[in-house]
This record gives C-alpha cells, sequence and structure tokens, in this order.
C-alpha cells in the first residue's frame, strides 16, 4: 500500500504515464493521418514566389523557392498536428480570429422576410418620433440689390405697392441666384440660405400676402408666405420605404442575434466566479 | 405659378431648402460638399491617432461636433455640407487599427507594437514600411489580410447608406487609389454613384497604373455599377498626373483618351496640400497664380522639379494641343475642390482652421504659425514637418449644379462636370454659353432658365456655329458667411500656330469698376485687411458680380476652352488667424492674406474640322 501511495504521488511516474499516452495516440492518430495528403498547388506556389519577391526585390532562384516550398510544407505539418493534438484551443489568438471568421461568414445571411404591412404599421406606431416633420414653410420672394439701388427701400416699397395691386413677382425686383420660390423648407433651412432676420419675417408673417422690406445677408426682400404646414408626424405612405429599411435592419440585427442564441443552445455553458459556479 | 407651388408642396414630403418642385428645380441649385476624407480606417489616419469613424465624419457634415485627436471637439460653424463621401485609403483598408487590436492576429506582426508606441523613431520607421510598400506598389504580405480589409469597406459602405438622407443630405460610397509610383502623386478618390460596389476595392496594390483602374471601372460599368474617378494632387505628382504619354511612356492615343475621359471627367484642383489650378512659373502673367502653392512631393520633402503636367490649367492647355495635331483630347474635365481631411472632418474655414493630419499639425505651433515656446521668427529654423505644414491651405469645396439634393442628381452633375471648386467659401458661380443668348440677359430675371435654353452650362462643348461668336454669362453670389466679391475673371486657353496660349480676363469688378480695356483688368478697389485685427473693410465689393461677355481675342478657328475665376477681396490666412489668437507676429515666411476664390468648370469652344 504504501509503495503504491508513494508511487501515484511519484512526478517520474505521472511524466511517463502521460508520454506514454501521449504516444499512444499521436501513434494511433499517425495510423489515420497515413492517407491524409498535404498538396502545394501551383498556385500556391507562384504565391511563395511571389511573396519571396516582396521581401526580397528579385525573383528567388530555384534553390530558394525550393526552401521556400519546404517552409511550407513544414509550417503545414506543424499547423495540421497542432490541430490533433488540440493546441489550437487555448490560444486567444487562434480563438479570436476563428470567431471573427464565424462572424463574418455567419452575419446578416440570413434572409429576413418580408414585413407585412401590418408589421409596418406597428413598428411606424413604436417609433413615431423618428418620423415626425419640422413645421414647413413655401414663400415666394423678390430680391433688392443694394449695389444697384440708391434707394434701396424707397424702391422696395413702391415694388410692394404694385405686388399689393396684384402685380406679377416674375416682373418684380432684381435678379437672383437662389431661387424666388421655396417650397416645405423649414425655419432651419431659410435661416442657412438667407439668415435669421428674414427668417423670423416669414414664420411670422400671415399666409397670402405680400409684405417687407425684410433684411437677408444678401440684401433686401419682400416675402409672401404661400403656406404654412405645421409640425406633424409623417403620414405612413409617405415615409413606408424609410420605415421598412429601418424595421429590416432591425430584423436582420435580431437574425443575428437569434444565430448567437441558437449556436449557444448547442452547448452548456458554464461560468464560473468566485462566488461559485452558475451556468 | 401657385398651382406649382401646391403640386410641389403635394408631392414632396421632405425638402431641402432652395427646391421647388417634386422633381427638384430646373434651374439647378447649388449643393456644396466634400468628396476627399479619411477616417480612422485609413492607414495614415490612425497612426496620426484619429479615432474617428464614417459615421463621425458625416455626423460632422451635418453639423455636429466630432473630437480631434489633439484633445478639442471641432464643428462647422457657418453651415452644414449638403454632400459627403468618406474616401478612406483602400491600401491597407483597416488594417493598421487592427493591428493596434491586441486580440486581433495583426498586432502580433513584430513591428506593429512601435507604430502605436510613444517614441516617434519608432512610429516613423514602423510607418516606413507601410509608405515604401504603397510607393513601390507592393503587399507588406504579413499585410495582406483580405478579410479585415472587407470587414473595413463594408463599415466604409454600410456608414455612407446609413446616412443618406434623400433631399437633405447625400452621402456617396467611395474610396482612395493611393498611387505613388516613386512618391510621384497618382492619388485618386474612387466614386461610385449607388448603393452597389464591388466587394473590395481596386487598389495601387494591385496596380499603380491608373489605366488599369481605369479598366477595372469599366468593367464594374459593365455590371451595372456606375463610378467616376477624381485625382488630386497632381501638385505633388512632379508633372506626371498630366503628362503627355500613358502612364509606361508610350504615345497616347485614341483609345487612352477615351478610356480616360469616360473615367475621369473631374479634377481636385484645390485642397490643404496646395492648389493645382496653376503656377507662377506657368502662367507669368496670371497675378493671382501663386495661391497656396505645395511645391513639395507628398508625405516628403523632396522638391517638384517640374510644374507642367502637374497643374489642371496646364493640362486643359495639353489637351487642346492633342486634340488640335490628333483629334483627341485625354485632358476634358470640370473641376471640384475638397478637404483630404484626415481628421473626419474639413477645416474650411480660415479662422477656426485645425490642420488635417490629426497630431501632427492640431496645435498652431505644430504648422508653424506661432513659434515654439521660447523661439522667436528669426532665430528659429523650423524641423522638415512643420516647413511643410505651414505651406498648407485651409479646404476647398465642391460645388454642384443639381435639380435636388439626391444622389442620382448630384453624381449627374459630377458626370456633367456641372460643377465648381471654391477654396472653402460658399460662394456660388453660374457660367453659360452660347450664340443666342438674349441682349441684355445679364440683367433678365429668367437668365437662368434663358441660359440652359440657348447656351450650354459649365463643363459643355460649344460646337462651331459658322464665324458666330459666342455669348458668355458668368454670376458670382458671395457666402454670406466669407467675404465680399472683388472681380470675376474668365481664364482662356487657346491654340494659335499649333501651341496652347493663356490669358485671364476681369470681366466684372466691384466698386462701380469696369476693366480696362486693352489689359482687361479692373481697377483697385482699395479694400483692405487690419492685420492686427483681421478686420475687413466695410462697403468694399459686391454681394453679387454678372456680366454677359464676349471674347474680343475670339477666333472661330482656334479651339479654346475658358473658365470662371471668382475672387472676394483680400482676409487673413488661417496662419495669420493662429498668430493673432497667440498673441504673436505673424510668421514672416508666410503670406498673412489671401483671396479666397471659386472656380468655374470650364467650356470649350470646338471649332469644325
Amino acid at each position: 500500500m504504501n509503495f503504491l501511495r508513494a508511487a501515484v504521488r511519484e512526478p517520474l511516474l505521472h511524466f511517463v504515464l502521460i508520454g506514454a499516452l501521449l504516444f499512444a495516440v499521436t501513434a494511433l492518430r499517425q495510423k489515420q493521418a497515413e492517407h491524409a495528403e498535404i498538396r502545394i498547388t501551383a498556385g500556391e506556389v507562384a504565391q511563395l514566389a511571389a511573396f519571396w519577391e516582396t521581401q526580397a526585390q528579385r525573383k528567388p532562384t530555384a534553390e530558394e523557392l525550393r526552401g521556400a516550398i519546404e517552409e511550407r510544407i513544414d509550417e503545414e505539418v506543424l499547423a495540421r498536428e497542432a490541430v490533433r493534438l488540440g493546441l489550437d484551443r487555448d490560444d486567444v489568438i487562434v480563438r479570436r480570429r476563428l470567431a471573427q471568421k464565424m462572424a463574418f461568414v455567419s452575419d446578416d445571411l440570413a434572409i429576413v422576410a418580408e414585413p407585412s404591412e401590418a408589421e409596418l404599421r406597428e413598428y411606424f406606431d413604436a417609433h413615431r418620433e423618428t418620423y415626425t416633420t419640422p413645421d414647413l414653410y413655401a414663400l415666394r420672394h423678390v430680391y433688392f440689390n443694394p449695389d444697384r439701388h440708391k434707394t434701396l427701400d424707397a424702391d422696395a416699397q413702391r415694388a410692394l405697392q404694385r405686388l399689393s395691386r396684384g402685380a406679377n413677382a416674375d416682373d418684380v425686383g432684381d435678379p437672383f441666384m437662389l431661387p424666388r420660390e421655396l417650397a416645405d423648407v423649414s425655419r432651419e433651412d431659410i435661416v442657412r440660405d438667407f439668415g435669421s432676420s428674414f427668417a423670423d419675417a416669414v414664420t411670422g408673417s400671415t399666409p397670402g400676402s405680400w409684405s417687407g422690406p425684410v433684411r437677408s445677408s444678401f440684401g433686401v426682400h419682400l416675402i409672401k408666405l404661400e403656406s404654412h404646414t405645421p409640425s406633424s408626424a409623417a403620414r405612413f405612405e409617405d415615409v413606408r420605404d424609410n420605415v421598412r429599411e429601418a424595421f429590416l435592419a432591425q430584423r436582420q440585427r435580431e437574425a443575428n442575434a437569434a444565430l448567437r442564441t441558437k449556436l449557444r443552445q448547442q452547448y452548456k455553458i458554464v461560468v464560473e466566479t468566485a462566488e461559485g459556479t452558475g451556468s | 405659378m401657385r398651382t406649382r407651388i401646391l403640386a410641389g408642396a403635394v408631392a414632396a414630403v421632405l425638402l431641402a431648402g432652395g427646391v421647388t418642385a417634386a422633381e427638384g428645380n430646373r434651374d439647378r441649385n447649388a449643393y456644396f460638399g466634400d468628396l476627399h476624407v479619411h477616417t480612422k480606417l485609413s492607414f495614415d489616419a490612425y497612426i496620426f491617432n484619429v479615432r474617428a469613424t464614417p459615421d463621425d465624419a458625416y455626423r460632422y457634415a451635418r453639423g455636429e461636433s466630432v473630437h480631434h485627436a489633439s484633445g478639442y471637439d471641432v464643428r462647422l460653424t457657418d453651415a452644414p455640407l449638403d454632400f459627403l463621401a468618406v474616401t478612406d485609403h483602400s491600401e491597407y483598408l483597416g488594417i493598421v487599427p487592427a493591428m493596434n487590436d491586441p486580440q486581433h492576429p495583426l498586432s502580433k506582426i513584430p513591428y506593429a507594437p512601435d507604430l502605436f508606441s510613444t517614441d516617434p523613431a519608432k512610429i516613423t520607421n514602423a510607418f516606413q514600411q507601410l509608405g515604401a510598400s504603397l510607393r513601390s506598389g507592393k503587399y507588406l504580405p504579413e499585410l495582406k489580410d483580405f478579410d479585415t480589409m472587407r470587414s473595413a469597406w463594408r463599415t466604409v459602405i454600410d456608414s455612407a447608406d446609413r446616412n443618406y438622407v434623400p433631399r437633405k443630405f447625400t452621402t456617396f460610397r467611395g474610396y482612395e487609389y493611393t498611387s505613388a509610383p516613386d512618391g510621384q502623386n497618382l492619388h485618386r478618390n474612387v466614386i461610385f454613384s449607388g448603393a452597389r460596389t464591388p466587394d473590395l476595392p481596386f487598389t495601387a496594390l494591385e496596380s499603380q497604373n491608373p489605366e488599369e483602374l481605369w479598366r477595372w471601372m469599366d468593367g464594374q460599368r459593365k455590371q451595372g455599377i456606375e463610378v467616376l474617378a477624381i485625382p488630386h494632387n497632381s501638385n505633388g505628382s512632379d508633372g506626371r498626373m498630366f503628362q503627355r504619354t500613358q502612364f509606361d511612356g508610350r504615345p497616347m492615343d485614341r483609345a487612352y483618351a477615351e478610356l480616360r475621359a469616360r473615367n475621369e471627367p473631374l479634377a481636385e484642383i484645390t485642397q490643404v496640400k496646395g492648389t493645382s489650378e496653376t503656377h507662377p512659373s506657368l502662367s507669368p502673367n496670371d497675378e493671382w497664380s501663386s495661391f497656396e502653392i505645395m511645391d513639395t512631393y507628398i508625405g516628403s520633402a523632396t522638391k517638384v522639379t517640374k510644374f507642367a503636367g502637374g497643374y489642371v490649367r496646364d493640362a486643359l492647355k495639353t489637351g487642346l494641343e492633342f486634340d488640335q495635331a490628333q483629334g483627341f483630347n485625354p485632358y476634358h474635365f470640370g473641376f471640384v475642390g475638397a478637404s483630404d481631411t484626415h481628421n473626419a472632418a474639413g477645416s474650411f474655414e480660415e479662422n477656426r482652421y485645425f490642420g488635417k493630419v490629426g497630431i501632427l499639425d492640431g496645435k498652431p505651433e505644430q504648422r508653424g504659425s506661432v513659434p515654439p515656446a521660447g523661439k522667436t521668427w528669426e532665430k528659429d529654423e523650423p524641423p522638415v514637418s512643420v516647413a511643410r505644414y505651414q505651406t498648407w491651405g485651409s479646404a476647398g469645396l465642391t460645388g454642384v449644379w443639381a435639380e435636388e439634393n439626391t444622389r442620382e442628381s448630384i453624381f449627374a452633375a459630377l458626370r456633367r462636370k456641372e460643377t465648381f471648386a471654391t477654396s472653402g467659401t460658399r460662394m456660388r458661380v453660374r457660367f453659360f454659353a452660347g450664340y443666342d443668348l438674349p441682349d441684355g440677359i445679364e440683367n433678365r430675371r429668367d437668365m437662368v432658365s434663358q441660359s440652359y435654353a440657348h447656351g450650354v452650362a459649365m463643363g459643355s462643348d460649344l460646337l462651331q456655329r459658322g464665324t458666330s461668336a459666342p455669348r458668355f454669362l458668368a454670376w458670382a453670389l458671395r457666402d454670406p458667411h466669407s467675404g465680399w466679391l472683388q472681380r470675376v475673371q474668365i481664364v482662356k486657353g487657346w491654340i494659335e500656330g499649333g501651341k496652347a496660349q493663356e490669358r485671364v480676363f476681369d470681366v466684372a469688378c466691384s466698386d462701380g469698376l469696369t476693366p480696362d480695356k486693352t489689359t482687361h483688368r479692373c481697377g483697385d478697389n482699395g479694400a483692405t485687411v487690419d492685420l492686427r485685427t483681421c478686420a475687413v473693410s466695410e462697403n468694399k465689393g459686391a454681394v453679387e458680380l454678372r456680366a454677359a461677355w464676349s471674347d474680343p481675342t475670339f477666333d472661330p478657328n482656334q479651339r479654346a476652352f475658358y473658365y470662371v475665376r471668382v475672387l472676394e477681396n483680400p482676409s487673413c490666412r488661417w496662419s495669420t488667424w493662429d498668430a493673432i489668437r497667440a498673441g504673436v507676429e505673424p510668421n514672416p515666411k508666410l503670406a498673412r492674406t489671401i483671396q479666397e476664390r471659386a472656380w468655374s468648370s470650364p467650356i470649350w469652344y470646338v471649332p469644325q474640322r
């Protein structure tokens, strides 16, 4: 008994036993591997030659190329043996790379079914705030270039009277490079092109009549607000394409997550923590 | 008229400013954007400590703030952009960020840690590996990781698609093809029209020969993927970008010219690394030819020796000579401007300049506008890098004339070259030519629709009509956030005795001045800049300038091109603003003021054979 107990504790024996086991496994595997083929294709040989050339800045000699091929065979043999012996398993680099490759080949591959109208409407209702449009304005204006008028304000006033009596706006004011009529622009859009005092005049006026003059970044204008559409949630019909895109993107994300969950189910997952073991 | 407005109102849901109907404005609107932007996915940007993503680039363009590598936030203060393309270097796309990811196998490459060390010498050394690979056009085999590049490319194109808001903000899928044989810059930005792109870009590591890129683009087009390429920094090509032969030195032929014209309708003529319109040695009679000149190779102190072939005006002239002698024109292109920012954020405004290469030029002392602590301008000889960055200008912009702010409409404008470049200002420029433009057109409120009906717009050919002389219409409107306009010029190139000539005509002057009949120059409008404060003269310059112009030297048998250049009054250069903020004298080696400007695409006059 004492002898056995001592033997069990004997590291040398452990070493011998483990060595014998590894030898047995390797021998067995080697037997299986006898027919496994390592083939270096012509394409790969060409690639090896190209790599060689990149680093040496000249073509390899026949002997050098043979050397590169031998190295490649060694690499393949060692890699395969490493996999046979499971040496890839505890390597964080190998694991990350494999996971990355798997994610790359598996993500976004699930075919997401075309959503029904009901599903789209439900999504739209749940995300209404995304599809709200700001206050929108349609307006006309005529422009007076300060460089071309000695009596700028008086000229603008006279033009205002003509417009109020029904003159065609196309016949009034100076040429202007920005559009003389704007449809469906937000206050932000107006500020950007014409400045904030112009925008204030537009948003503060009542539709249907000419007013001004108001100043912009370019000079003086007369304005006529044609219509004001208050901020509103978009109609589903108008944003259906956007809703569909957002819906599909969400479905795709869910599909990717579902795939991972499904893969997880093929494993019993145990996480050991300092407090204890949980699964 | 009312019906038209209402029809527009009903049909369109979310229209950007300046649109009058659902199908857009038939007179076309000016939209401003940048088709040349790098993010952390570019190998160099990442090394410059830039961590901003493609999404950040689009957020910045729409007016949000993003973080600068030098530790502060940047934001477009005047107005958001209308369109943008992220164009990261396709070579080693996403590879350098992966090398910094300890969990990525690329991080195990022996020199990977050096790229991210705190020792500038090590960084430079490791960076040289990549630089040498790009100059030689050969892959570093250890970095040839197509999976990583493919996944980075997907990040780029997904971000472009996700940030596209039709009629509000347009994005394009794109990348930069970074060919620089022997360091001579042949870079191109490749811009796709829509939401279809190949699996991976064609890079300079596939071939440094741009002809191979164009053939690949032809192949894409056959598969229904529309794409164009925009060369940039011809100023750093040492005369090679617009040379008189094919890439390998063989003579040009019609097939080459057509291949090139089909794929490269545009050239980027201004950006941070200098302006490539023309050079004082090429245009000795142009008083404005020395604007933001960069006379070195890209990323090195090597001096450029050949200016011919490196600037667009010269290239357009070369094109005329080929057309005259051989019946084909390899250089028939329009103009765009860009930032080439590597911060995911273009620095367009002189008074808020923040450089373009991350931590390398993010502070005034690094870009030669403020002397290093304890040094003075007299005593200090700046390091090579500083000497380079101080010559860089603030970013340029592209203007397009398009019906509406959508991919389709803007891409079509790029294709037909109805574009203009600016030095960063958002002045608008129109340019038309025709035989039947009515008298007094420049004073008509409908001059644009008249011009489209009776003439051709910038970027077009005007064919000879007997002995008739065309009338030109040039029109510019100031950017309310920038300076006042000083003059509108028409730059003409033509063939005389088989040789291309050039001349600059002032055609509209501010402040009641008129161009002199013999010198074709406006008088001095007296606009000045106070160099202690950068304040500019009040009441000098114009809101808009326009002119109908006939070429006094027109000869119906002479092949010619014409383009518009508009100059603002002088204003402080970014380096002067930096110095004033720091309370020091501006660097005496640098121009203290500049004249912001815009360039229209050319109109070509084409005589019959």
